[in-house]
């Protein structure tokens, strides 16, 4: 695990980021799903 | 022209597509519908079926769709459990984990057990499930998070888009089935056991065994923490009263009445009661045999729950809990792979003659199917169709 940022940390970070997608509310939701599928990867 | 009749089979196919959830809301509400609906469970199996790979699947949508969709055009039936590739390949490749991988069949997947949560970890899960899951679970099964800032932020990026990715194939395909077969989904959203949280992702099987006799107080305020999360993420999910949300239950089937009633139920029944209190109910592939259970499935209000059998007989599961809950089972899948076509037209005939009157019966294979060799085709497709034709009220 990075020193500087724990995962919880970088999912805030990847919900905030615009990138990926524009649309917060979709954001959120993916990164919600990220996280339950991280648990059962 | 062309385009008036794709508009007009469109059409024919939405009707059909309505008249069929119908019945399934009907027969789960213990009511007599039009006709028994047959359950399709096909998963990589509808790969194998076309000759595909899957990985070359993974990667082409449209590939994908055709495919994967093949069967419906030789196979009867009514709504599918399932569709598409399911495990989120794109996210364990983008996370260079080793979980999940594609089998030497090129078709199959496998998962391999992965369960790293050390005992005196307990607490910290039961503080905060979500966050111990992510910061130390997550961590320790998944090397790119281990890569220096920004790399770790860039592979979750690939990752939450290769779930996107994997959410956009399914829909594809169950749009596709929709409109060219009128076939409908059954389930959507996932409601996890708090106790199978534990057990297949956390402790394990060794793990859980030790912990049910030195540790019980700590199970017990783990599954009532992990409860919350998994009910509130489940509740994101729900989309009325249909699709239905599903649990495909694991660890209950190993675990003994006692057990049972002290670590799975207490949490699991509680989901179950709010899944119905919000207004529909829960699709449970039973893994295993659930017959020492019986009883407490019986202490159930009627209508709560959609039972699919694995191990058990669905003609004794009828007349123990058949009038709370909806049964789910038909010809066994070893049945449809060894016996010959009059068998299991006859095995078809006796499930529909004990389990249909009433309602509360839906008609599918014991199994998932999984690989090509799993059943004779030619039995399948004669024992839906007779199903069709016999299964009508």
């Amino acid at each position: 695990m990075s020193e500087e940022k724990t995962v919880m940390e970088l999912l805030e970070e990847l919900k905030k980021e615009t990138d990926w997608n524009p649309d917060e509310k979709t954001r959120e939701t993916l990164v919600r799903r990220l996280i339950f599928s991280m648990i059962e990867g | 022209v062309k385009e008036l009749m794709r508009r007009d089979i469109m059409s024919e196919m939405e009707k059909l597509y309505q008249e069929r959830v119908q019945d399934i809301i009907t027969t789960c509400n213990h009511k007599e519908p039009k006709r028994v609906p047959i359950m399709g469970k096909m998963s990589a199996w509808g790969i194998a079926y076309s000759g595909a790979k899957t990985r070359e699947l993974i990667y082409n949508r449209e590939m994908l769709v055709d495919k994967w969709t093949s069967f419906f055009k030789d196979i009867y039936l009514d709504c599918q459990f399932g569709f598409g590739i399911g495990i989120p390949m794109k996210m364990i490749w983008a996370l260079e984990s080793e979980t999940f991988f594609i089998s030497n069949d090129e078709v199959t997947i496998q998962h391999r057990e992965n369960t790293p949560m050390l005992v005196e970890e307990y607490p910290e899960l039961i503080k905060d499930p979500i966050a111990f899951m992510m910061n130390k679970i997550a961590s320790r099964k998944f090397p790119a998070l281990h890569k220096p800032y920004p790399e770790n932020l860039e592979a979750l990026k690939k990752a939450v888009l290769g779930l996107a990715d994997l959410a956009g194939d399914s829909a594809a395909i169950i749009k596709r089935v929709r409109e060219q077969y009128g076939v409908a989904p059954i389930v959507r959203s996932k409601l996890y056991a708090p106790l199978d949280v534990i057990f297949d992702r956390l402790r394990g099987f060794t793990g859980l065994a030790v912990d049910m006799r030195r540790n019980p107080d700590w199970l017990i305020e783990a599954c009532e923490a992990l409860y919350q999360h998994y009910m509130k993420n489940a509740e994101n999910g729900l989309t009325g009263d249909y699709p239905f949300p599903v649990t495909t239950v694991h660890c209950p089937t190993f675990l003994g009445p006692k057990n049972f009633a002290k670590f799975f139920w207490p949490t699991y029944k509680k989901m179950l009661l709010r899944v119905k209190e919000l207004g529909t109910q829960t699709f449970i592939f039973m893994e295993g045999s659930w017959k020492p259970y019986y009883d407490f499935l019986n202490e159930l209000p009627p209508n709560c729950m959609i039972g699919n059998l694995d191990a058990d007989d669905p003609i004794e599961a009828k007349k123990l809990i058949g009038d709370k809950i909806t049964i789910v089972g038909g010809v066994p899948v070893n049945l449809m792979r060894y016996g010959s076509k009059q068998q299991c037209l006859d095995h078809a005939k006796k499930i529909i003659d004990a389990c249909a009157p009433g309602g509360g019966f839906i008609f599918t294979t014991d199994k998932a199917l999984l690989s090509a060799g799993d059943v004779k085709i030619e039995n399948l497709i004669a024992v839906n169709e007779f199903v069709h034709e016999y299964g009508v009220y």
